[in-house]
């Protein structure tokens, strides 16, 4: 396969992506590995690129919550064909594990699935404890996962409190590791007073942050 | 100078007329049952405690409107959901009626009188109506659209608008029934209606889906019950720019906006075409200073204050976590500057 001919089934992943086609993705995915396209490589420059150029959209306010959630739809199909094949090692370092969830006694989920969605694209590994998550199970999971970095998030101002003493349980059993907070009611003055690591102020923001706790995590562990 | 009541403030607002000042209120509700020492659960179940909270609340602070905050599922509940309530949070679904979409047949627009906890709600607000008499008292239906999450599930009913538009509009004609429905009856109470329609906020959809499958409802619930004598407000949550034009399109009498939606905006899209409300930072209510709160206020009466047609209030309710010290700030700070003739505006 020539060079422009791959970048034209790149191309038609990423843009099946932006434009939320599952088909084309479809389409596009199976070509790829027909062609012998790199699976790794056709999820990285194709699928993920695409799913960037989806988030600086949502930022823009080009994009609202509707199309990122049918991009992402797109995106786990053009995985579920791809994902099979990734060779072992082209995986490369998994960038790190995330223990994720929204906060016991709140069942508003949508801003947790998205940054959910972006942690998987940037190639964390996910472990999502769904919503109305009690919240030892915060700290049971860490433990079972080993997990760098665990994200909390809530959507009301009464759950909001919960996360303080989530904070404190998970410290409690495992001083190393990264907590970060989200959702409406957060700001990084309260993510901090409540003793978190980092504050995730958009989806778009969430995985920036992340990698930054990650860095200093790993820096501390050198210690 | 006699002292001017609230109603008489907000009448004026509405009429675009000037009383003594802006007419002024936070949206107080799990405030209040934390002074009044009563557990959320109680304060959503028992027209006693939740008014006697309510009562406490206005005779601390002296606001002109009074809404009787309640949570957004008594509706849904009302139709099949099942709700868990817990102490000290605001009830949430832990069943869903519209799990399987084919269920949807099978729902019926309830009864307000007799279904759920709806009478219970109208009981607050006929009760709160008669203690209250120098507020405007306002009470809350859902909107269609947030009664069709709360049925569905968010991201489901989001994903329902690609994959299945018929069965939306066809629960958005239920829903839309719903909230018509349970609008009149709260009239009867005497209180004023607000349709909270949160969810319908750019935080969650997209302009586009809201002029798909929420304008047209809310035109028609509008109209139908602007043509039945009632004066209406419509509350949305989070951002709303795009949506603002369409919002005062739908025909509604006064709009409730956010922190995150644009005030400037609002004031300029409606030029007087509706009541403005809003939009004081919720957040500094719990993380705020004195001089925030302050600046917060004067941002919104120098934004919106000038040609009447303007109440000044919270962005949303008051989180349950503030401070008393905090409320008393943003009523110091309306009282300040919101005295007519209104600060110019530079």
């Amino acid at each position: 396969m020539s060079e422009e001919n791959k970048q034209e089934v790149l191309g038609r992943l990423k843009d099946g992506v932006i434009n939320y086609n599952e088909e084309a993705v479809k389409e596009a995915a199976e070509e790829a590995l027909e062609a012998g396209i790199d699976a790794y490589e056709a999820i990285m420059d194709g699928l993920t690129a695409g799913m960037v150029v989806v988030g600086d959209l949502y930022e823009k306010k080009d994009y609202f919550v509707p199309e990122l959630l049918m991009c992402a739809d797109a995106l786990y199909v053009g995985l579920n064909v791809l994902n099979p094949h990734i060779k072992q090692e082209s995986r490369g370092e998994i960038k790190g594990q995330v223990v994720i969830g929204t906060v016991q006694g709140d069942v508003h989920d949508v801003g947790k699935n998205l940054i959910k969605i972006m942690f998987e694209v940037a190639g964390f590994t996910v472990h999502d404890l769904g919503r109305d998550v009690p919240l030892e199970k915060f700290v049971e999971e860490q433990m079972k996962t080993d997990a760098d970095i665990v994200a909390i998030s809530a959507m009301m101002t009464t759950t909001m409190l919960g996360m303080q003493k989530a904070v404190e349980m998970i410290r409690e059993r495992n001083p190393n590791v990264a907590i970060m907070l989200g959702g409406a009611p957060l700001t990084q003055e309260v993510a901090s007073l409540f003793g978190a690591d980092g504050y995730a102020e958009s989806a778009g923001n969430a995985v920036q942050e992340a990698l930054k706790m990650l860095k200093n995590l790993r820096e501390m562990r050198k210690k | 100078m006699a002292e001017f009541t609230g109603k008489q403030r907000v009448r004026a607002a509405y009429r675009r007329e000037f009383a003594d000042r802006v007419p002024f209120y936070p949206i107080l509700g799990h405030c209040n049952a934390s002074l009044a020492g009563i557990n959320i659960k109680d304060y959503l179940t028992n027209p006693r405690k939740c008014v006697e909270a309510q009562v406490r609340g206005y005779e601390k602070y002296k606001p002109d409107i009074v809404v009787m905050v309640g949570d957004l599922l008594k509706e849904a509940e009302a139709m099949g959901n099942v709700l868990k309530f817990p102490e000290d949070s605001i009830c949430i679904s832990e069943r869903v009626a519209l799990e399987d979409k084919s269920n949807l047949g099978k729902l019926r627009v309830p009864n307000p009188s007799t279904d759920g906890r709806l009478p219970t709600y109208l009981e607050m607000c006929r009760l709160a109506k008669e203690q209250l008499k120098d507020a405007s008292v306002g009470g809350n239906v859902c909107g269609p659209w947030t009664i069709a999450i709360s049925l569905r599930d968010a991201e489901s009913l989001l994903k329902d608008c690609r994959r299945d538009p018929e069965f939306v509009h066809a629960l958005m004609e239920l829903t839309t029934e719903v909230s018509h429905t349970s609008a009149l009856a709260l009239a009867t109470t005497g209180v004023g209606v607000s349709i909270g329609e949160p969810t319908a906020s750019c935080s969650l959809i997209s302009p586009r889906l809201y002029r798909e499958f929420i304008f047209p409802y809310h035109q028609r619930l509008f109209t139908q019950l602007r043509d039945a004598g009632l004066g209406l407000t419509i509350h949305v949550c989070g951002y709303a720019d795009p949506i603002l034009e369409d919002l005062i399109e739908t025909g509604v009498d006064a709009i409730s906006i956010d922190f995150p939606s644009s005030l400037e905006q609002m004031v300029g899209l409606s030029s007087g075409k509706v009541v403005v409300i809003g939009n004081v930072n919720t957040r500094l209510f719990y993380t705020g200073t004195k001089e925030e709160m302050e600046a917060e206020v004067k941002r919104c009466i120098d934004t919106a204050a000038k040609g009447s047609r303007f109440i000044l209030s919270t962005g949303c309710e008051v989180p349950g976590i503030a401070t008393e010290e905090r409320i008393r700030w943003f009523m110091e700070a309306g009282e300040k500057y919101g005295a007519y003739p209104a600060p110019a505006v530079a």
